[in-house]
């Protein structure tokens, strides 16, 4: 006897037996199971005599009930034979043994339609016994290829059915099937696997032919192709929190950007509307890093904030480290945020293309060679408002044409060297005039154009060799360019480029199974060239006289500068489980030489220790010193040999992390950050050629709390609320009896950020974000007196520095997005709105001519983007 | 139009709902010009703008109030030399002795008496005058330059003149609720006419064109609700100055002025309030649904060297219907 088993359909609580009047472009919710139960033991169930004598063959449809451990504990026959098949069916059933399903959760009981098969050996006439190879079968007559649509990725595992016959089969790891001997004529095949929407075609078998067939099944997982297995990474660092690209593209108010979701986590402030800076547990935004791959580079977005400067379909995560981080980050007193590049590419190659209002872009990748070994992948996009602009300008005599490019080109390969070559590059231009005959201002030496211009580019090679379990490397050279540009008239002229070798080395050593050590160098050096051209003397403008004749001037420089970063970094896991306590010390010592400007030394040591306090709860905690060499302009004077240091930061932190099951979160965090050094201007300038226009007097403080409650991409929902409580202050001249602390610009007391999204039926997806935030501190004004030689009023404050608040700021944001898919491609179209609903908000406060009147300035009450992303798969 | 907005977003701009006023709209207090003119040996002022040692600089201005007198101009100034960053520094009680005092009790001489003291602290004067001595002045001190090098001298200093215009009410009391203060420099050197050192003389506005034609200065013009003007002023051929400059490397160059032009009116706007000598002309539109009679425009001329002279026109507005 040959017993077929044939799982036709699983339902978790549903017993309803399939619809065989479902038509075939009905929807079919896919059930939430993660794995489908197998057979594991199989029973052969005695075939009844009289069956046996009147040569009955076919098939018992069973419903059966399996339970979380795989065990059959209930049957009913849906589908009857005979009676003595049916009986002898049941009887065997319950020693069936399967894996058992499983959802999210775990295992879990599921039924499923089971189909037990009775089959004579046609030979003796007796009950077929399965033989391996003496078995004779019918040819081959039907055959087919399923693929997933869009993507053209050949699929396992999915169910194949004739449903008339109900011959069955599965498709194999090359996405093939093959039925011997389906009876000619027409049937109706069905295709299913949860997770894929059901398929069913009309196919006819005719005699003595094979036939073939290609099917195409749409994937309605928003989840397949997305990086969700980049989300954990592992916990070095006190706070690391990892962004996955899935989470950020359904981030409303993202314009799916990986780095502005970062002002959505604890510890960010927002950044005023259309500044987009990185304003970090109440540091500056030149404070911050960012790195891509390991190499800083000087901005992370385009003009205006909107967009990074990095092709997000090249991502595989963002790193955000507000703080505590260890010594492998450096010269940076405020945050870190650790950008890294997808380095492999799909097996198909694929063609992507997006277009919103701004700008549009496209990216190609795929493998070469023999075995595919050569990841390559090219990027470039283009902004196009400069093009649009000037239809909604004309006739107004004034010209804007803001513009941003990027471009990135990927070569991976594995091989004894895991080898990541990454070219990557942007410009952002702002260019303005007006007619000829339009005066700009009431000043002739700036009548003209004004053009903004800045841009880098760099080459990077990653280099990563695992030379045995416990000793691998990493080599990351680096060379690239950064170019700024201002213009304005024909006298105002600045210009700088700075063309920078960065190299960092990295060991990773395990002398012992709980110890690892990680020393390193983290190299940076350049040449600077910068040219300054003004209508005045910097020198002259100390008198402020606006009767005093001006001199345009012009002055420039050329020179180098270096810095070798040492580090050592040393974890310890000195309990029986590793993941119960993770001990950190590490020591970076920080050089930097501008020659014949200054020269800084700096020592960071850091330490920081994570430890599991229960099973699922984590204390943690950090101490260090950080170090920052000035700003370049801060660091440079006509004279040369000036005294400047680094800026400091001697930073500590405390917080707790608790498990709330598997996918939910909940954080805490306290932290104090100490700022001395830090660089403000020289309140005793008088003259910009002999004195030190900067010096190292001011002194901060920064301390607060941040909590986060946190639920994971795992399934259709994901979602997290996030507060910080926090204060930031600054003092600027103590040494000269300064002693009235003043708040930070951009300190914000609290900052509630509470976002969702969530899969919805026929491929939709929606999403919305609700913040709240305290309004930025400014200083306020009143009384302007007129100076009648310039006709302009200088204002005196009315308060403290910082003393009052901007309105706070609230919003709503949404996103939906539908995904459309065809047989060789895939769209999705989405509406992202900001401030759907709260209106304006107050970014800025803007005085009359004389300060007697005041009014904020808004952003705009609504902004919508919509959009869509193409993907082919070539 | 969503690309519009979003790129206007870009660019810094907003939307902006509730319009502060705007420097050319007089609808307060104003201080709108100052003219420094240095006398000659009769006391009667000359166009030169520029002092020596030992003259004398009549001051005036041009204060404006949309609806209401200007009840007084009160002048103080100092040499810069005793001056802090934003002005005199004085002797309060001289100069609240000459305000405190009952006038119409003291004898000329009196007066004369707590005038000069109160000049020795600082105050210039005020207006409206009713005596000569009350006329807004600098005595530039005979030694004002002697501490300074030969070609220092030349350079010259300047005098900080400081003036507060008070309102009056409807009752003719001073309204200090709606004061403007405002301060200018003088400049004092060495200069005599001639190049190389041409000391700086006040620009004139000779007339002024409206709609390309020349327009009789001191008259009205009429106009209707919505009526839109092209003004041009035009200065006198020696407005625009040649003088010498040493530059930075020693050098002397012969520059020439470039003044501009502000303007203001009590209703109506202009399409740019102000212009350069090269770009002279502005748009003026009278609002149509103004309920003005007269509308009142000035415009001040500034020569970026101290410099300034200013010119009013008056639009008589005709309602048409």
């Amino acid at each position: 006897m040959l017993a077929l088993l044939l799982t036709l359909s699983v339902h978790a609580q549903d017993i309803a037996p399939p619809n065989p009047e479902s038509s075939p472009t009905e929807e079919a919710e896919p059930p939430p199971l993660t794995r489908l139960p197998e057979l594991l033991e199989f029973v052969q169930a005695p075939y009844p005599q009289t069956a046996l004598e009147a040569g009955t063959e076919g098939v018992v449809g069973l419903l059966i009930q399996i339970d979380a451990s795989g065990a059959v504990t209930q049957a009913e026959v849906i589908r009857s034979l005979t009676p003595e098949l049916d009986a002898a069916a049941l009887e065997v059933a319950p020693q069936l043994r399967f894996s058992p399903a499983e959802d999210e959760n775990g295992p879990t009981p599921v039924m499923i339609e089971f189909d037990y098969g009775f089959v004579l050996d046609s030979a003796t006439n007796e009950a077929a016994v399965p033989q391996d190879d003496e078995t004779v079968e019918a040819p081959v007559n039907f055959e087919g290829l399923v693929l997933e649509m869009a993507t053209r990725r050949p699929l396992a595992e999915m169910g194949v059915l004739l449903v008339e016959t109900e011959i069955s089969t599965e498709t194999d790891a090359d996405g093939r099937f093959s039925l011997r001997g389906v009876p000619l004529g027409k049937h109706t095949l069905r295709i299913a696997r949860p997770g894929w929407r059901t398929l069913e075609r009309q196919v006819e078998i005719t005699e003595n032919e094979l036939v073939s067939i290609e099917l195409w099944v749409k994937n309605d997982s928003w989840t397949e192709d997305e990086a969700v297995g980049v989300y954990r990474k592992a916990r070095e660092e006190v706070t690391r929190r990892t962004i996955s690209v899935q989470e950020v593209r359904r981030i409303p108010g993202t314009f799916g950007d990986p780095v502005r979701v970062i002002q959505n986590l604890p510890g960010a402030a927002r950044a005023p509307f259309g500044s987009g800076g990185l304003l970090i547990r109440g540091a500056n935004p030149e404070d911050s890093a960012v790195y891509i791959d390991g190499i800083r580079i000087p901005l992370i977005y385009h003009l205006g904030g909107y967009v990074s400067v990095f092709n997000a379909d090249l991502l595989e995560s963002v790193d955000y480290l507000p703080g505590g981080y260890g010594v492998q980050y450096g010269r940076s007193l405020g945050g870190v945020v650790d950008v890294s590049t997808r380095k492999e590419s799909p097996e198909q190659p694929r063609l992507s293309w997006s277009t919103d209002i701004l700008d549009s872009g496209g990216l190609f990748e795929g493998r070469l060679g023999k075995d595919g070994q050569h990841h390559v992948a090219i990027a470039a996009r283009r902004s196009y408002v400069d093009l649009l602009l000037p239809t909604f300008l004309k006739n107004t005599g004034v010209t804007a044409l803001p513009r941003w490019y990027d471009y990135q080109l990927r070569y991976h390969h594995k091989g004894i060297w895991d080898v990541t070559a990454l070219v990557f590059g942007f410009g952002d231009s702002l260019f303005l005039s007006t007619d000829p005959d339009i005066p700009q201002g009431v000043d002739a030496d700036t009548q003209g154009a004004a053009e903004i211009f800045y841009g880098t580019h760099r080459g990077l090679v990653n280099l990563e060799r695992e030379f045995s379990d416990n000793f691998s490397m990493r080599l990351v050279p680096s060379f690239g360019v950064d170019l700024a540009e201002f213009g304005l008239g024909s006298t105002f002229d600045i210009e700088q480029d700075q063309w920078l070798i960065e190299v960092r080395a990295e060991a990773n050593w395990r002398p012992h199974p709980k110890v690892e050590i990680i020393p390193g160098v983290d190299f940076l050096g350049g040449w600077y060239t910068f040219n300054v051209g003004l209508p005045f003397s910097p020198t002259m403008e100390l008198d402020a006289d606006p009767t005093q004749e001006r001199e345009p001037v012009s002055f420039g420089d050329d020179g180098s500068g270096w810095g070798p970063d040492f580090y050592l970094k040393t974890q310890i896991r000195p309990l029986a489980d590793p993941d119960d306590l993770l001990l950190t010390a590490g020591m970076r010592t920080s050089i930097v030489t501008v020659v014949d400007q200054y020269t800084a030394v700096g020592l960071d040591p850091r330490f920081s220790a994570r430890h599991r306090l229960f099973e699922n709860t984590w204390v943690k905690g950090s101490a260090g010193i950080y170090t920052q060499p000035p700003q370049p302009f801060e660091g440079w004077a006509p004279e040369g040999d000036i005294d400047i240091d680094f800026e400091q930061a001697a930073s500590a932190s405390l917080g707790v992390e608790q498990s709330l099951g598997q996918a939910t979160t909940l954080e805490m965090e306290g932290f104090y950050k100490d700022l001395s050094d830090l660089v403000v201007e020289n309140s005793e300038l008088t003259d910009y050629n002999t004195q030190a226009s900067f010096v190292n007097e001011g002194v901060g403080r920064i301390y607060g709390l941040e909590a986060m409650l946190r639920r994971d991409p795992v399934d259709d929902f994901f979602g997290w609320v996030s507060y910080t409580l926090s204060r930031s202050e600054r003092l600027d001249h103590p040494k000269h009896g300064d002693t009235q602390w003043y708040p930070f610009d951009f300190d914000q007391t609290h900052i509630f950020v509470a976002l969702a999204g969530v899969e919805l039926p026929r491929a939709w997806r929606a999403s919305g974000r609700f913040r709240y935030i305290t309004g930025n501190p400014y200083t306020p004004y009143e009384l302007g007196v007129y100076n009648v030689d310039e006709d302009s009023y200088t204002a005196f404050p009315s308060g403290d520095p910082n003393s009052d608040r901007l309105p706070d700021f609230y919003s709503l944001d949404l996103r939906t997005e539908k995904r459309l898919t065809f047989k060789k491609w895939r769209l999705d179209l989405y509406v992202d709105v900001l401030n759907a609903v709260r209106g304006e908000n107050a970014e800025y406060v803007n005085y009359n001519y004389d300060y007697t009147e005041q009014r904020w300035i808004k952003g705009l009450p609504l902004i919508p983007s919509f959009g869509f992303e193409a993907e082919i798969w070539l | 139009m969503a690309l519009i907005t979003l790129a206007i977003g870009m660019l810094g701009c907003t939307i902006e709902r509730e319009q502060l006023s705007q420097s050319w709209q007089i609808d307060r207090t104003r201080i709108l010009g100052v003219l420094a003119e240095v006398a000659d040996e009769t006391g009667s002022p000359t166009d030169r703008a520029e002092a020596s040692p030992g003259e004398t600089v009549l001051l005036s201005s041009l204060h404006v109030h949309p609806t209401q007198e200007i009840g007084g101009v009160f002048w103080m100034g100092c040499a810069l030399t005793s001056a802090d960053e934003f002005g005199c520094e004085t002797d309060p009680e001289a100069i609240e002795a000459l305000f405190d005092a009952d006038i119409e009790t003291l004898s000329f001489e009196e007066q004369l008496a707590l005038y000069e003291e109160a000049r020795a602290a600082g105050f210039l004067g005020f207006e409206p005058y009713s005596e000569a001595f009350l006329q807004p002045q600098i005595q530039v001190p005979e030694d004002l330059l002697d501490e300074l090098e030969p070609s220092e001298q030349l350079e010259g200093l300047s005098y900080i003149v400081n003036m507060v215009a008070t309102p009056e009410n409807k009752s003719g009391e001073m309204d200090d609720s709606d004061t403007e203060i405002a301060t200018k420099r003088v400049v004092v050197s060495q200069a005599v006419d001639g190049l190389p050192w041409t000391p700086n003389h006040n620009p004139k506005i000779q007339y002024l064109l409206i709609d390309g034609e020349q327009h009789v200065p001191g008259t009205p013009r009429s106009a209707s609700p919505g009526d839109t003007f092209e003004l041009e002023p035009i200065l006198t051929t020696a407005s625009i100055e040649e003088y010498s400059y040493i530059n930075r490397s020693g050098e002397e160059e012969i520059r020439q002025e470039e003044p501009w032009f502000a303007f203001y009116t009590t209703d109506g706007f202009f399409d740019i309030p102000f212009s350069l000598s090269e770009y002279s002309e502005v748009d003026f539109s009278i609002p149509k649904e103004t309920v003005s009679e007269s509308i009142q425009v000035w415009i001040v001329v500034r020569d970026r060297r101290g410099g300034m002279h200013w010119h009013e026109q008056i639009f008589e507005i005709t309602q048409d219907n």
